[in-house]
């Protein structure tokens, strides 16, 4: 299943890039994802591995996962190494008409025809936990200008 | 009559032997898991609507011994719960077993169990378990706890069953103790039966100490260690604080204090947990 979550935010893209290229800060602002530092005091960059969870049920859902992609300020994205499958990435583009368009893909992907039922069930309410992570992280940008 | 009651349980008993495989700590498989994780979470987070309180007092790493109050006769809803939550939780990478009695092995969800990472309750189990550094979730109450009738719901009933605390001190493991509330309401449990079972002879030869009688579906009136239809019980769960056996009672500990001890604190957890709940089976 692949969800993607896109609103305009009201900052240049080096701004939402300041705040939104950190998993640890993304987990700080959101109610929906909690993340924890694998390798305490290390940056974020191609390499780096964080503990990753989404908050959908009665138990939060996720894994440990690196981030593989880093380019300041347009993308970030991470993938898992254990647990449940996903992949999440975050997109920062220039907006013609002023600002930023930010978007957020999750992707998640369970084996076999059973874990396919599972995801169609999951669906709505990982989407609704990805369009929150989206709205709370450009809340944070703009009431950070 | 005793006899011949004893002479069909020894029958019985005999005809099962060469079917009783113990399990080992080979058969759990994290690709199996990983494939029916999505969908075996689904139907248990529909069906028992789970509360879980407490997975992140789980250490993060290394061998942790998690004690259980045990609920909901043969079909314990707790156990495939706890499993089903571990796993999803800290990703079926992390080696998680639990112990079960020899019957549920034998059953006929046996091998899907098995491959779940469930094995025979045996102390060269969990410490073979805790040396290769797994969680392992013990429910030392066994089938005296998880017959007890329902309207004992709210009690904690180990039956004294301490060996599991030698095992936690001997290998200097830490416990995370978990209540379990809700098991009960998934069927009307009327008696242990103990008294049947040891006129049977059922203790010594199968390790059965109960023939307990319930109301359940879909047979009505139930004898005996069979499982059930749960009716769809809200569960609710919570995992206390980890205790450090030998930081708490220093290096000599007395596991009849320790017994106590946690005793009182999952007692203390599940009765307020009780007080929360309104209504059986709703939650």
């Amino acid at each position: 299943m692949r969800i993607e979550a896109r609103l305009p935010v009201a900052a240049p893209p080096d701004e939402v890039w300041a705040v939104v290229s950190d998993p640890c800060v993304i987990g700080a602002l959101s109610d929906t994802l909690l993340v924890e530092e694998l390798e305490p005091g290390s940056k974020p960059g191609v390499g780096t591995r964080y503990r990753a969870l989404l908050r959908v049920g009665p138990v939060p859902v996720g894994g440990n996962v690196e981030i593989i992609e880093f380019n300041e300020p347009c993308d970030m994205a991470w993938t898992t190494l254990t647990g449940v499958d996903h992949r999440l990435r975050i997109r920062i583009r220039d907006r013609a008409e002023g600002g930023t368009w930010l978007t957020v893909r999750f992707a998640y992907d369970s084996p076999g025809l059973l874990g396919s039922v599972a995801d169609l069930v999951s669906f709505p309410t990982v989407r609704s936990a990805i369009h929150g992570l989206l709205r709370q992280m450009i809340e944070r940008v703009e009431l950070d200008r | 009559m005793q006899r011949g009651a004893g002479s069909l349980a020894r029958g019985l008993a005999n005809a099962m032997t060469p079917r009783l495989r113990p399990g080992n700590l080979d058969h759990r498989d994290p690709d199996f898991m990983r494939e029916l994780l999505p969908v075996t979470w689904m139907f248990v987070t529909a069906w028992f609507r789970p509360d879980i309180r407490g997975l992140d007092r789980i250490p993060g790493d290394g061998p942790v011994l998690i004690v259980g109050n045990h609920t909901g006769g043969a079909s314990s809803p707790e156990v495939h719960i706890s499993q089903l939550a571990i796993s999803t939780y800290f990703g079926v990478e992390r080696p998680h077993y639990q112990l079960a009695h020899r019957m549920v092995l034998n059953s006929p969800v046996g091998p899907l169990l098995r491959r779940f990472g469930t094995v025979e309750a045996d102390p060269e189990n969990a410490a073979k378990a805790l040396d290769a550094g797994a969680i392992v979730t013990v429910f030392p109450g066994g089938d005296h706890e998880v017959y007890r009738p329902s309207w004992e719901s709210a009690r904690i009933d180990v039956g004294g069953r301490k060996g599991f605390l030698k095992l936690a001190v001997e290998k200097d493991i830490p416990i995370v103790p978990m209540v379990t509330l809700g098991g009960q309401e998934t069927a009307l449990f009327l008696s242990r039966g103990e008294g049947l079972a040891r006129f049977l002879g059922l203790d010594t030869r199968l390790r059965l100490k109960s023939l307990p009688i319930m109301l359940s579906l879909p047979f009505g009136l139930q004898f005996g260690p069979l499982p059930h239809l749960p009716l769809p019980a809200k569960v609710t769960m919570r995992l206390l604080e980890p205790i450090d056996l030998h930081e708490r009672y220093g290096d000599e500990p007395d596991i009849d204090e320790i017994y106590d001890d946690l005793v009182a604190e999952m007692q203390q957890t599940l009765t307020a947990m009780q007080r929360e709940r309104r209504l059986p089976v709703i939650g």
